[in-house]
C-alpha cells in the first residue's frame, strides 16, 4: 500500500515536472505580453516532431537533434508572433482578435504535421532506458532526466529574469507595460523575446515526451490545456506558481488513480481548476486579480 | 439528389450552431470553445435517452437540452463569476473533459465505436425515414432556432448582452447584474446548440466522439467569425460558405486522410485572414441591410419639445420635483471611510454629506481621493472602515448593480459609453425595471415585451432630446465628437432614473462651448428631483454650479462650504492654487 503510494508520488513528480515546465513555458509568454498563445500548443509539437525527424529520418545524434528542435521551435514561436500576433497587435486588436488568430494558427500547423507524419505515435530512440529500483520504487534514467531538466531550466529563467538587464526589462514590460514604454524599453523586441524563451522552454518538454510516450500532431493541445491550467492554479504573472501549479496537477492526476475511475482520469486537472477559480480566483501565488483582459 | 439534401441538413444544422455560438462570442463577448462539447452533450444525451429507455424523439430532444443547458451552467457558474481569461481556460478544459468522457466511458458511449441504431425520429405518428423527408423539419427547427436568438438578440436581454460585451464595468454600474445576463445566455447557448446535437444524433443514426472534438469547435468558431460576430444573419451567410467551400474537395478525388486535415488547415486559414483583415466578417454588426427601423414613434416625436421626463418616475414627472425628505437634508452621508492601496491611505477617515436636491462640488489636488470616493459610494471598491448611507440604509457590501439600482448611479472620467452599440441603444439599455430583460418574459410576455419596448423608445429619445443628440441617435457611439460622447454619458446616466448623479469631471477636455451646453443641463437636473455631486478641477465651473462645496486633501474632507467661503480659506488656496 504504502510503496504503491511511493510509486504513484514518484509517477506524479516526474508528470508533475513535465507540466510545471510547460507552465512556465506558457506562463512566461501569457505574463510578459498577455497573449493567450493557445498555439503553443503546436510550438511544442514541432519540436517533438523537429528533433524526431532529424533523429530518426537524418540519423543525427540525439543531443543534435534535440537541439534542432529547440532551434525550430525557437523559429516557429517568434515566427507566430512576428506574422500573426504583431500585426493584430499593431492595429490595436483586442486580446479576444490574437487569441483567435492563435487557435486559427493551432489547427493550421497541427493538420499540416497530421499530413506530412500522419496521426500514429512516432516513438524516438536514442535515451538509455534504464530503470533504477529504489526502495521498491522504480522509474527510468529518462524520468530522473525529465525531473532534472524541467527544474534546471526553471532555476536558469529565474536567474535570466532576476539577474540580467533584458530579463529585468522582461519582468518590467509584464508588471507595467505602459510604463516600460515610457522609460524607453522596446516592447516590441521584449515580446520577441519572450516568445523566444517560452518556446525554447517548450521544446525540451515535447522531446521528453517524445521519447517517452511517443510523438503524435494532436499532442499539443493537450499540452498547452495542461500549461494553460498550471498557470491558473499557480496564479497569472507568477512562475514559481505556474510551476507549482503544474507539479499539483501532475501529483493529483497520479494520486487520482486510486479514487477516480480512470474513464474521469482527463477530468481531474479541470476539477483542480474548477476548484481554485471558485475558493481562490488570484489562483495559488497571484497577487491580485487583474481586470479582465479578454 | 440525395447528397444535396444532405449537405442542406448539415447547413440547417450549423446554422443552428453558429447562431448560438453567436450569441456568446458575437453578442456577449463571452470566449467559450467548448461549442462542439455541448452539441456533443446533446447528440449522446437525447442518443441514449432514446436507446436505453425508448423516448420518444420530442422527449428525447427536450433531455437533450436539460442536460446541456444545465453542464453549460455547470462550467459557466464558476467560470462566468471571474474574469473573462478564466472562461477561456475552463471551457477549453470542458472541451478537452467532454471528449475524453466519450471516449473512455466505456459502458455508456461506447468510446470510440461511439452509439449505433439510433432510432429515426417519429412525429404525429409517421416515422421519418429519408434524407428528403427529414429536411422539412430540420429545415423548421433551424428557423425556430433562428427566430429565439434572434428575438433574444434584439430584446432588452440581448441589449444587456451587448453592452457587456462593449464594457462590463459600465454595464455594472448601470444596474445590470453581469453574472446573472452571462450565465443565461451561456446555458441558451447551450441548450440551442444540443438541439443541433439531437437532430444530428437522430439523423445520421450513428455518433462517436470525432464529431465533437475542438476542432469541430474551432470550425463553429469560423463560421462565426468569417460571417461576421454580432450579427445573427452574417452566422447564416457563414454556414453556407463553409460548409458548401470543402465540399468542392470532394471532386477533386483527394485521399479522405488528406482531405479532412486539408479542411482543417482552410478553416484555420480563414480564421487567421478574416481576424486580420476583415475582423468584421462578411457581414458587419452594424451592416444596413438588415437593421430594422428603431425610430421614435409620432408620440415619442411629439413630445420632444415638452420638458423631459427624467425625474424618478412617471407619477413625479408631472408635478414639480418631489421631494421624499427636507429640501437639504442629506441623501447620502459617508461616514469614516478608510481605504488603504497597499501602503497608499487614499481615504483617511473621509465623511461627506450630499444634500438632496443640491449640486455638491467635490474638489481638491490630484490623489485626494475623488475618485476613489466615488468607486467607495457605487461599490467599486470595499472600503476598509467606515460606513456610507444611503436614504438611512447600509450600502457597503452591496455589489455595484444593486447599488444603482437603489438610486446611486456614477460617470466615469473615461466616459465608458457603449461604443460600438448606437446612441440610442446606449441610452435605452439603461433604461431600469425593463421586464424584458428576464429572458423567461421576452418569450412569454412578447406582447407586453414589445409594449414596454416602445415606450422605452420614446423615453430614450425624450432623453437625448434633452442632451441635444437625437439627430445622432442611430449612429454607433464611437462615430460622435468627444463632447458629443460626453453628452450622450450623461443621457445614459439619467436613463438609469436615477436619485443621486455623481459626475466625475464632465467637463474635463472639452472646448468652452461645449462645457456651457453641459453645465446649463446639469444645472437643471436640481428641478427634476435629482441630487448631483461633481468632482471638477476647474473652480470657475463649480462656483456657477455647486453649493455646497466640498474639499478633499490627502483622503479627508478638509473644508465645506458655499463656495465663496471656499475661495476665501487662504489656507486652501495655498493647497490646491499653489501659490
Amino acid at each position: 500500500m504504502l510503496e504503491l503510494l511511493a510509486q504513484l508520488t514518484v509517477n506524479g513528480l516526474v508528470s508533475g515536472s513535465l507540466f510545471a515546465l510547460l507552465g512556465i513555458s506558457f506562463g512566461v509568454i501569457l505574463g510578459t505580453t498577455r497573449t493567450f498563445h493557445f498555439a503553443h500548443g503546436v510550438v511544442y509539437t514541432s519540436a517533438a516532431f523537429a528533433a524526431y525527424a532529424f533523429r530518426e529520418g537524418l540519423g543525427l545524434p540525439l543531443w543534435l537533434a534535440a537541439l534542432l528542435g529547440v532551434g525550430t521551435a525557437v523559429l516557429l514561436g517568434v515566427g507566430i508572433e512576428v506574422v500573426v500576433y504583431q500585426p493584430l497587435r499593431r492595429l490595436y486588436a483586442s486580446p479576444l482578435t490574437v487569441l483567435i488568430a492563435s487557435l486559427g494558427v493551432l489547427i493550421i500547423v497541427e493538420n499540416m504535421m497530421a499530413i506530412f507524419f500522419s496521426t500514429d505515435a512516432k516513438v524516438m530512440s536514442g535515451f538509455p532506458s534504464h530503470v533504477i529500483i529504489a526502495g521498491g520504487v522504480a522509474f527510468t534514467l529518462l524520468h530522473l532526466g525529465t525531473v532534472v531538466v524541467s527544474w534546471v531550466l526553471f532555476g536558469a529563467l529565474w536567474l535570466y529574469l532576476h539577474g540580467t538587464k533584458t530579463g529585468k526589462a522582461m519582468r518590467a514590460v509584464a508588471s507595467r507595460p505602459e510604463m516600460a514604454d515610457v522609460v524607453g524599453i522596446d516592447t516590441r523586441r521584449v515580446f520577441i523575446q519572450a516568445f523566444a524563451i517560452g518556446s525554447a522552454l517548450v521544446a525540451p518538454a515535447a522531446i521528453l515526451f517524445t521519447l517517452d510516450k511517443g510523438a503524435t500532431p494532436d499532442m499539443g493541445v493537450t499540452a498547452v490545456l495542461m500549461a494553460s491550467i498550471a498557470v491558473i492554479v499557480g496564479g497569472m504573472g507568477s512562475l514559481p506558481g505556474a510551476a507549482l501549479g503544474g507539479l499539483i496537477i501532475g501529483l493529483a492526476r497520479n494520486w487520482g488513480v486510486w479514487v477516480v475511475p480512470s474513464e474521469w482520469q482527463s477530468a481531474i486537472a479541470f476539477g483542480i481548476l474548477v476548484v481554485v477559480i471558485v475558493f481562490r480566483p488570484t489562483g495559488l501565488f497571484g497577487a491580485k486579480l487583474v481586470k479582465a483582459e479578454v | 439528389m440525395d447528397y444535396f439534401i444532405h449537405i442542406a441538413i448539415i447547413i440547417t444544422l450549423y446554422s443552428i450552431l453558429s447562431t448560438s455560438y453567436n450569441l456568446l462570442i458575437g453578442y456577449t463577448g463571452l470566449f467559450s470553445i467548448a461549442h462542439a462539447a455541448f452539441y456533443g452533450i446533446g447528440a449522446y444525451t437525447s442518443a441514449l435517452v432514446a436507446l436505453h429507455f425508448g423516448a420518444s424523439f420530442p422527449l428525447a430532444l427536450l433531455a437533450a437540452v436539460i442536460v446541456t443547458a444545465l453542464s453549460g451552467a455547470a462550467i459557466g457558474v464558476p467560470a462566468l463569476r471571474v474574469r473573462g481569461d478564466y472562461l477561456v481556460v475552463a471551457s477549453f478544459g470542458f472541451q478537452m473533459i467532454v471528449l475524453g468522457v466519450m471516449l473512455n466511458w466505456l459502458s455508456l458511449t461506447r468510446g470510440e465505436g461511439g452509439l449505433t441504431g439510433i432510432p429515426r425520429p417519429e412525429l404525429f405518428g409517421i416515422k421519418i425515414l429519408t434524407p428528403a423527408a427529414y429536411l422539412p423539419l430540420a429545415v423548421a427547427t433551424a428557423a425556430l432556432c433562428f427566430l429565439v436568438s434572434w428575438w433574444v438578440g434584439r430584446s432588452p436581454f440581448g441589449r444587456v448582452l451587448k453592452a457587456i460585451r462593449e464594457d462590463e464595468v459600465a454595464a455594472q454600474s448601470l444596474g445590470k447584474d453581469v453574472v446573472y445576463f452571462k450565465i443565461v445566455v451561456f446555458a441558451l447557448a447551450g441548450g440551442l446548440a444540443a438541439v443541433a446535437g439531437s437532430f444530428y444524433a437522430h439523423y445520421v443514426t450513428f455518433i462517436n466522439p470525432l464529431s465533437f472534438t475542438l476542432e469541430e469547435s474551432i470550425f463553429i468558431m469560423a463560421i462565426v467569425l468569417v460571417g461576421g460576430a454580432g450579427n445573427l444573419w452574417g452566422s447564416l451567410v457563414g454556414t453556407v460558405v463553409l460548409v458548401v467551400a470543402p465540399e468542392s474537395l470532394r471532386f477533386l478525388k483527394i485521399p479522405d486522410t488528406i482531405a479532412a486535415p486539408f479542411r482543417q488547415i482552410l478553416y484555420g486559414v480563414l480564421l487567421v485572414l478574416f481576424v486580420r483583415f476583415r475582423p468584421q466578417g462578411l457581414i458587419g454588426e452594424h451592416s444596413s441591410w438588415h437593421a430594422a427601423g428603431d425610430g421614435p414613434t409620432g408620440d415619442g416625436l411629439a413630445r420632444r419639445d415638452r420638458a423631459p421626463a427624467i425625474a424618478p418616475s412617471s407619477e413625479m414627472r408631472s408635478g414639480p420635483a418631489v421631494r421624499t425628505s427636507p429640501a437639504g437634508a442629506p441623501l447620502l452621508t459617508v461616514h469614516g471611510i478608510v481605504k488603504d492601496f497597499g501602503g497608499i491611505r487614499a481615504l483617511d477617515d473621509l465623511s461627506l454629506a450630499f444634500p438632496e436636491g443640491r449640486i455638491t462640488g467635490l474638489i481638491g489636488p490630484n490623489g485626494a481621493g475623488k475618485t476613489t470616493a466615488f468607486n467607495v459610494i457605487t461599490g467599486f471598491v470595499e472600503p476598509d472602515a467606515g460606513s456610507v448611507l444611503y436614504r438611512g440604509r447600509e450600502l457597503r457590501g452591496l455589489k455595484p448593480s444593486e447599488i444603482a439600482r437603489l438610486g446611486i448611479v456614477r460617470s466615469f472620467q473615461d466616459l465608458r459609453l457603449f461604443p460600438r452599440m448606437t446612441v440610442l441603444d446606449n441610452v435605452r439599455v439603461a433604461l431600469p425595471g425593463q421586464r424584458g430583460e428576464r429572458l423567461l418574459f421576452t418569450f412569454l410576455g412578447a406582447l407586453q415585451s414589445v409594449r414596454d419596448d416602445r415606450r422605452n423608445l420614446d423615453r430614450a429619445y425624450e432623453l437625448l432630446a434633452f442632451v441635444g443628440l437625437v439627430d445622432r441617435a442611430r449612429e454607433v457611439a464611437e462615430d460622435l465628437s468627444y463632447a458629443e460622447q460626453k453628452l450622450l454619458a450623461l443621457a445614459r446616466l439619467l436613463a438609469t432614473e436615477a436619485d443621486l448623479l455623481l459626475l466625475d469631471e464632465p467637463a474635463s477636455g472639452l472646448d468652452p462651448a461645449s462645457i456651457e451646453t453641459l453645465m446649463a443641463l446639469i444645472r437643471r437636473l436640481p428641478e427634476y428631483g435629482k441630487t448631483i455631486c461633481v468632482i471638477e478641477h476647474n473652480f470657475d465651473l463649480i462656483k456657477e454650479l455647486a453649493d455646497p462645496v466640498v474639499f478633499l486633501n490627502q483622503g479627508r474632507a478638509i473644508a465645506a462650504g458655499t463656495p465663496d467661503e471656499i475661495v476665501t480659506d487662504s489656507q486652501l488656496a495655498d493647497l490646491y492654487f499653489g501659490v
